[in-house]
């Protein structure tokens, strides 16, 4: 089984790289290219892929990469379960802090609480950030791109100190609780 | 340092005027050390910013050099990683650890979310004080929901209150009930035991009645029937006309009636 390893290539100078994984194709391009225009001090390289394991014969051009990013769609659970079957092939080391899962459009009307439920619960089940996001507008987009590459530029240590786990640490999803908000409770 | 180096060169400098050339030199060394000693400074973290991606400024080759030895850093990690795997338990001997270690991170994050959003009270009080006593035009909306929020906080305090007393008078009201179901009980076992005993006695008292009474009939009878055997022998003994007088031919026949019966 073919995993995608972190450590097995050097990383190049100034530069980082960002794998987005997204089984639909609907958000990588337009992501890719609000991360390609953003201001930044460092070289971006984006790759987009549909599935993971990556095909193997562009595996001596690829560099390392950083990031992997995978944008899950929450109107259907066949993504999040091609989702799962995909983290199989990630080495051990992404999961400290360079995973990411994406949700686009948390907050329209035909989103199931269920699925994003289930989304949660894969999230905090890895310990990786969970970001929403907008992607259908301008400032959505740059937004989206603006806190990718945060979390690029500490995975990919170019912010000495701070080291992927750390921000994995303060950025990691948590368990969500049960639905039971009619209950009030007394403070104090 | 080399900043603070560099002072005095400055006033060697200065001194030697006449040596323009010398002075020319120095001036350039001096500025150029304190360039260096600027870039040391700020060593420790070089802010990055597109404008300086120019391949040979200082502040790129410091923050190439940081990039470097942080991703040194991370490979050493991952090195250290293999050297600790412990290949019969990879886990469980961690387990303690780590649960004690998340737990102390959710407190952490927790006490820290607290703190700003008491920090974050703080500043909003404060800069509504302020706006209140500086009498702008937004302080009678401001005093007009503070007045409102009191008066609704008075209220929330006296419903609380009757609540708190009704409830205790609830509470009461089941005591005492439960302890009259209690003594009702008791009252009805008690009934209970009494009416078994008393209905004890009396049949035990009516058998012993029955039996006393039936002795006596026995033994009387059986004195009434000796009295008449010997009546009967006395008359019959005594040669006397019995048939005649009608008392003692009852007396006879008496005793052939018992006979038949």
């Amino acid at each position: 089984m073919s995993v995608l390893n972190m450590f097995h290539k050097h990383p190049e100078l100034n530069t980082a790289s960002i794998l987005l994984v997204e089984t639909e194709r609907q958000h990588q391009d337009k992501l890719a290219e609000a991360i390609l225009a953003a201001q930044r001090s460092f070289n971006v390289n984006v790759h987009l892929a549909d599935s993971l394991p990556l095909p193997t014969r562009n595996e001596a051009n690829r560099p390392r990469i950083d990031l992997v990013v995978f944008i899950v769609n929450h109107f259907s659970s066949r993504s999040l379960e091609l989702t799962k079957s995909y983290l199989q092939h990630l080495d051990v080391m992404y999961f400290l802090g360079r995973l990411c899962f994406l949700v686009n459009d948390a907050r329209s009307a035909k989103s199931d609480p269920d699925k994003l439920h289930a989304v949660r619960e894969m999230a905090a089940k890895y310990s990786s950030p969970l970001l929403f996001t907008e992607l259908q507008t301008e400032q959505g987009l740059a937004t989206a791109a603006d806190r990718l590459l945060v979390f690029t530029k500490v995975s990919a240590g170019f912010v000495p100190g701070v080291s992927s786990l750390f921000l994995n640490t303060l950025t990691s999803c948590s368990h969500p609780m049960e639905s039971s908000s009619n209950t009030l409770v007394d403070t104090d | 340092m080399a900043a603070a180096g560099s002072e005095p060169l400055g006033e060697a400098a200065d001194c030697s005027a006449e040596n323009t050339v010398d002075m020319d030199v120095f001036q350039k060394l001096n500025t150029a050390s304190q360039k260096l000693g600027q870039a040391v400074k700020i060593n420790y973290w070089t802010p990055a910013d597109p404008t300086s991606n120019n391949e040979e400024s200082y502040k790129y080759m410091f923050r190439l050099k940081q990039q470097l030895a942080k991703q040194c850093e991370d490979m050493k990690i991952r090195l250290k990683i293999d050297e600790d795997y412990n290949f019969l338990n990879p886990i469980s001997e961690a387990k303690p650890d780590i649960t004690e270690a998340l737990t102390e991170l959710e407190t952490a994050k927790n006490q820290h979310q607290k703190t700003t959003l008491a920090l974050h009270r703080a500043q909003v009080a404060c800069t509504i004080s302020e706006k209140v006593v500086k009498e702008d035009k937004q302080t009678e909306s401001i005093k007009e929901t503070v007045n409102h929020t009191l008066r609704l906080y008075s209220q929330i305090l006296n419903l609380q209150e009757e609540g708190n007393k009704l409830r205790s008078q609830v509470q009461e009201v089941r005591k005492k009930r439960l302890t009259l179901k209690k003594d009702a009980l008791m009252n009805m076992v008690e009934i209970r035991k009494v009416s078994k005993m008393k209905e004890k006695k009396v049949q035990s008292m009516k058998s012993e009645v029955l039996k006393q009474g039936q002795e006596y009939l026995e033994k009387y009878l059986n004195i009434a029937d000796l009295t008449e055997n010997v009546f009967q022998g006395l008359i019959l003994g005594s040669n006397v006309n019995w048939a005649t007088d009608p008392h003692l031919r009852e007396i006879v026949l008496q005793l052939e009636k018992n006979f038949s019966v």
